[in-house]
């Protein structure tokens, strides 16, 4: 297994506050090591701003980690559950940009995530 | 056998502004348009809206103008009368998008300038369309002369004939 790097978006209605923001990122770590994933490790953070959805801000983590594609899907369950302010993370690649939210299957997580690697690069 | 750089060519920029939060200060942008098959939507009316995607790394508030992010006050909550509003103060725009009305009106297209090469010899289209305040469309011929996109006699020609016309279209020489 190779160290790869997550992009995860949570969208929030307003901006967060370091405190929420602190919690959101041990929530995420926290939710990679759990699920089996080493080297766990915050590469950036940073807010996106898309204009056209007036007032939707997203909070972004680049994560980096060594982890299967099962634990990667194990920690995004992990994380939505335990945030009850997102109800959906969105998972980037540079090529494309999913949507992951609290309700889908343990399999679909699992295939979502398994598509989103193909597409990573370390 | 023509030389590659004397081949014609046809280009086009668009100019218009982004609010990018609650400030009332734009990023002016003048930005190549990739594709040129969106120039006649453009000057239809049909694609005027501009949709960008920032990373915004630092907001600021406007109550007391320190990190949004640690201090307690709340956007939109009223403080000693001064509604509270977030500023963004580290800012990359990273994708811009042209669509028909973007959500923030005032986010559009201002002014397009098509730039044709035939023979060796330039011509300049400037598109006037509706701006936000009058000194955008005299903001954007600053800028397309700043960056030498158009001559010193093409800037004043046109910003000659939009000082009488509001919009509309104008070509040099």
């Amino acid at each position: 297994m190779i160290e790869k790097l997550w992009t995860l978006h949570f969208p929030y209605a307003e901006q967060i506050k370091a405190d929420e923001k602190k919690k959101l990122i041990d929530d995420a770590i926290l939710g990679f090591k759990s699920a089996g994933a080493s080297e766990v490790g915050i590469v950036d953070t940073y807010y996106v701003s898309e204009l056209s959805e007036a007032g939707m801000t997203t909070f972004v983590i680049v994560l980096s980690a060594i982890a299967d594609v099962v634990s990667v899907a194990m920690a995004i369950r992990t994380i939505l559950k335990s945030r009850e302010k997102n109800s959906e993370i969105l998972l980037e690649t540079p090529l494309m940009k999913v949507r992951i939210n609290a309700n889908m299957s343990d399999e679909a997580i699992v295939k979502i995530v398994k598509e989103v690697s193909k597409t990573l690069e370390k | 056998m023509k030389n590659k750089k004397d081949k014609d060519t046809l280009r086009a920029f668009i100019f218009g502004a982004i609010y990018a939060s609650d400030s009332n200060k734009p990023i002016r942008i003048p930005m190549e348009l990739t594709n040129l098959e969106y120039l006649d939507k453009i000057i239809s009316g049909e694609l005027r809206g501009i949709s960008p995607a920032l990373k915004i790394r630092e907001w600021e508030c406007s109550i007391c103008h320190g990190d949004f992010e640690l201090c307690p006050h709340q956007k939109g909550k009223v403080y000693d009368g001064i509604k509270c509003r977030r500023i963004v103060n580290d800012m990359e725009i990273t994708d811009i998008s042209i669509v028909d009305r973007s959500k923030m009106p005032r986010n559009r297209i201002f002014d397009l300038l098509i730039i044709s090469k035939h023979n060796k010899k330039k011509s300049y289209i400037w598109h006037g369309f509706e701006v936000n305040v009058e000194m955008d469309r005299f903001t954007d011929i600053q800028n397309a002369l700043n960056k030498k996109l158009i001559p010193e006699k093409a800037a004043h020609h046109f910003s000659k004939f939009f000082s009488v016309n509001q919009n509309g279209k104008i070509t040099y020489p």
